[in-house]
């Protein structure tokens, strides 16, 4: 019954998602405001109504109920309660409900929160917002319903796949899909301001805040995901280049160049045309990136064709999308025209236009090596795969060249940058790269990757602490107090700046830990009874024992290793061979210790019927720089969005 | 130390201990074959190598690559055998003949080719903005200075 009520609301939110487009048109043409108010009723409704449908599959989850195809699909009476709340958006279908259903969240949001300061903008919000709740729901309702019932009732259900039954996986998809969804107020913003003619910087300035929160659980999610891959796949890597990663990788890399550029069109009027380019194809991506990731269409054409009409309506829904924003983007060109002013090409304007080629470069080649497979398939009927050493010998160079940019970028004046300044701010970083490097090849690091990497982390590293250092003490003289009051001082009167430099610092760590636990991983894998031991690196792990543990849902083998170093014993991990009973799936559980920044990561794959177990040991260095980078990213972002606003804001 | 116990203890040394810790490393056969499972892709698992993937077709094909560095086959012989048997799907990255070239190089070459209409579009631009009338450049402390008052007033 419940579930009937969740199905119910969602099909009347549909209904008010047409009504919310038809109040959008009809308050432009009657230009009478009371239209566009009802039509912030019917966003206000729909999220409510779509509150109910996300609840009341919640609630068929809590009670599984098996009568429910999704929840059978999905959940187990064994399935411990954490996970049926995040088993909700474990399946297509409920994922897309939650996608959608977050749309509404946020489209609700923005229309309280922008209704006073942008009334002419409402109308085309609440139209936009709609239309794209509109495809989602027709989605949902007709072809992929997690309200659908089963008969007859299973006895029990088929459990939520045990590889999502990782707490990193409940945070995962909601984070990501806030990332996603976030990007589409300013895409609505920026739709408003093509069809409204209305081509200023507001819409940009409007929706800073939100394309920066948007970016920054986008990172989060991405991250996520990484440290889900990393401790519940077991092979000691946190990236794999998959196609399902790249779907989430594609709208952050174009969202990061929009994040720039918008900086351009800020403080320069530039680049108009190129802005809203920009937004089109990072929302675009963030929806072809949530249709496409479990609809399996990215591990083969063939998948496609067993589910034809899915299929058929993601493509047009997305091409349709599109093709409305770019039409509407190449009818107002001739109005878009700016007087494009350049002094130099040593310039900050020149600098982020670069920084936006290399962003573009990068979402291409991943677009590229992502879709390879299947046009190749397609056209030639020819199978190949695009895996990890492509992309780590084709993106290499790319990354490495923006992590360069993002060292010039902040420190070069805007317009024109004669030789003078150029000296004085980067010489020092030149140099301390150069002498980074030397240190690095003298210490036995020769590994190309890590001495390039080296130098340009210094590089950018650098120049952000040298620029910052100066002005914290300039502050600090002024103020006649001593450099940290200084440098807080420096901080909070210009905050956007300087938590964005904070976001660039969180990169450089993020890299560097990337490099190290890449370059300098050690592995290694050896067959072992109880009471033998092996060594790696420093540690040296001992089998003391195997035995069976039990969890509500599976069954395990687990080992039990001491770890030591030299003659110490430091630590015992628990690596386990699980088999969750409901699907027999087998699953390798990690086991962690932490030091020094970096991992001793430990799984045993096998265990034979005689005693023989298969033990894998890996070693990586500064792997929570990885992490660390990330959280310092994100409260960049977060200090960066919570900034006091200023007068022109 | 008379011969006989001498011999005893030698003797003893060379008996590997049943109960006692043995320290279990990996053999030149088992990097050999984590070296060649790592450029061979799982065909079953989306985009995993053989060595990665849990799935039982990865470890009978890791058991093949042992067999057959038993008989005594060469790294590329093993590779070789892969690819005859299943085609280019099975390496980890898009072999560099024919077609595929084109998504090696897709990247430099747009990289290049954007770079270069960048640089003439810039240029371009630069040469039709009006000059701003030229000032000697002031001390960076001034400047500096400046940059303080601003961001204090804002």
């Amino acid at each position: 019954m419940i579930i009937e009520i969740g199905h119910f609301s969602t099909i009347v939110a549909l209904v008010l998602s047409v009504f919310g487009m038809a109040s959008a048109v009809l308050a432009l043409q009657t230009r009478n405001p009371d239209w566009a108010r009802s039509g912030r009723m019917a966003i206000t409704l729909i999220f409510v109504l779509l509150g109910v449908g996300m609840l009341s599959l919640v609630y068929a989850f809590i009670i599984r109920d098996f009568s429910v195809l999704y929840v059978a699909n999905n959940s187990n009476s064994k399935l411990p309660f954490f996970y049926t709340v995040a088993a909700v958006w474990g399946g297509h279908e409920g994922s897309l409900l939650l996608w959608v259903f977050i749309l509404s969240v946020f489209s609700t949001l923005a229309v309280w929160l922008h209704w006073r300061t942008q009334p002419a903008i409402m109308p085309y919000l609440i139209g936009v917002e709609s239309a794209i709740i509109f495809g989602f729901l027709c989605l949902i309702i007709f072809l992929s319903s997690p309200f659908e019932r089963l008969l007859p009732v299973p006895l029990d259900g088929k459990d939520l796949n045990p590889l999502l039954q990782d707490p990193a996986m409940v945070m995962h998809p909601p984070m990501l899909y806030m990332g996603y969804v976030g990007f589409s107020i300013p895409f609505s913003f920026a739709m408003a301001a093509l069809f409204s003619g209305r081509l200023g910087e507001e819409w940009i300035k409007v929706t800073q805040r939100w394309s920066m929160f948007a970016w920054m659980c986008l990172t989060t999610g991405i991250l996520l995901g990484g440290y889900w891959a990393y401790y519940e796949l077991g092979w000691g890597g946190y990236w794999g280049w998959d196609p399902v990663e790249n779907a989430s990788f594609m709208p952050w890399l174009v969202g990061t160049a929009y994040l720039h550029s918008v900086l351009v069109q800020e403080k320069r009027k530039m680049f108009k045309v190129w802005n809203l380019f920009l937004i089109i194809v990072t929302f675009s991506l963030s929806l072809i990136g949530t249709f496409l990731v479990r609809s399996g269409v990215l591990t083969s054409v063939h998948s496609f064709a067993t589910d034809p009409e899915r299929g058929l309506y993601i493509l047009i829904f997305v091409g349709t999308v599109i093709g409305i924003a770019f039409g509407a983007l190449i009818l107002r060109s001739n109005k878009l025209k700016s007087q494009v002013e350049m002094d130099s090409l040593i310039s900050r304007e020149s600098i982020f236009l670069f920084n936006n080629l290399f962003f573009l470069v990068a979402a291409a080649t991943v677009f590229l090596g992502t879709l390879y497979p299947l046009i190749l398939e397609t056209l030639q009927d020819a199978k190949v795969t695009v895996g990890p050493p492509y992309y780590n010998a084709v993106f290499m160079p790319i990354a490495l060249g923006l992590l360069f940019l993002m060292g010039i970028g902040p420190y070069i004046p805007w317009r024109k940058a004669s030789v003078a300044s150029l000296k004085k701010s980067f010489s020092t970083p030149l140099l301390a790269g150069a002498v980074i490097v030397a240190l690095l090849f003298v210490t036995g690091i020769h590994n190309l990757y890590a001495l390039a990497g080296g130098y340009v982390v210094t590089f950018a590293g650098m120049a952000i602490v040298l620029d910052f250092g100066k002005i914290s003490q300039l502050y600090a003289q002024r103020n006649g107090s001593n450099i940290f009051q200084g440098s807080l001082a420096a901080f909070t009167a210009n905050q956007r700046r300087y938590a964005s430099m904070l976001t660039h610092i969180g990169v450089l760590v993020l890299v560097v830990g990337i490099i190290a636990s890449t370059v300098y991983q050690t592995e290694k894998v050896v067959s072992m009874r109880v009471g033998d031991e092996f060594e790696i690196g420093d540690y040296r792990m001992k089998l003391a024992k195997i035995h069976e543990v039990a969890g509500g849902n599976w069954n395990a083998q687990e080992g039990v290793f001491q770890v030591f170093k030299g003659e110490d014993l430091i630590t015992e991990l628990r690596p386990q061979k699980r088999i969750y009973s409901a699907t027999q799936t087998p699953t390798t559980e990690s086991a962690i210790y932490a030091t020094n920044m970096g991992h001793v990561f430990l799984t045993m794959p096998e265990v034979s019927e005689d005693g023989v177990a298969v033990a894998r040991g890996v070693l990586n260095p500064l792997v929570l720089w990885v992490w660390g980078g990330g959280v310092i990213m994100g409260l960049g972002v977060i200090l960066n969005i919570l900034r006091p606003r200023k007068k022109e804001e | 130390m008379s011969i006989r116990l001498t011999w005893c203890l030698a003797a003893l040394l060379m008996i590997p201990l049943p109960l006692s810790a043995a320290v279990q490393d990996e053999t030149d056969v088992d990097i050999q074959v984590r070296e060649i499972a790592k450029t061979l892709r799982c065909t079953v698992c989306q985009t995993e190598n053989i060595w990665e993937s849990g799935a039982p077709l990865a470890q009978q094909m890791r058991g093949v690559i042992r067999d057959r560095i038993a008989l005594g086959h060469s790294t590329e012989e093993i590779r070789a055998y892969f690819l005859s048997r299943y085609g280019d799907y099975i390496l980890m990255e898009p072999p560099k003949h024919g077609v595929n070239w084109l998504i090696w190089v897709a990247p430099f070459l747009l990289l290049v080719i954007g770079g270069f209409f960048l640089y003439k579009e810039v240029t371009h631009w630069v040469r039709d903005t009006p000059t701003p009338p030229s000032q000697p450049e002031p001390p960076l402390d001034d400047e500096a200075r400046k940059r303080i008052e601003r961001e204090l007033k804002s």
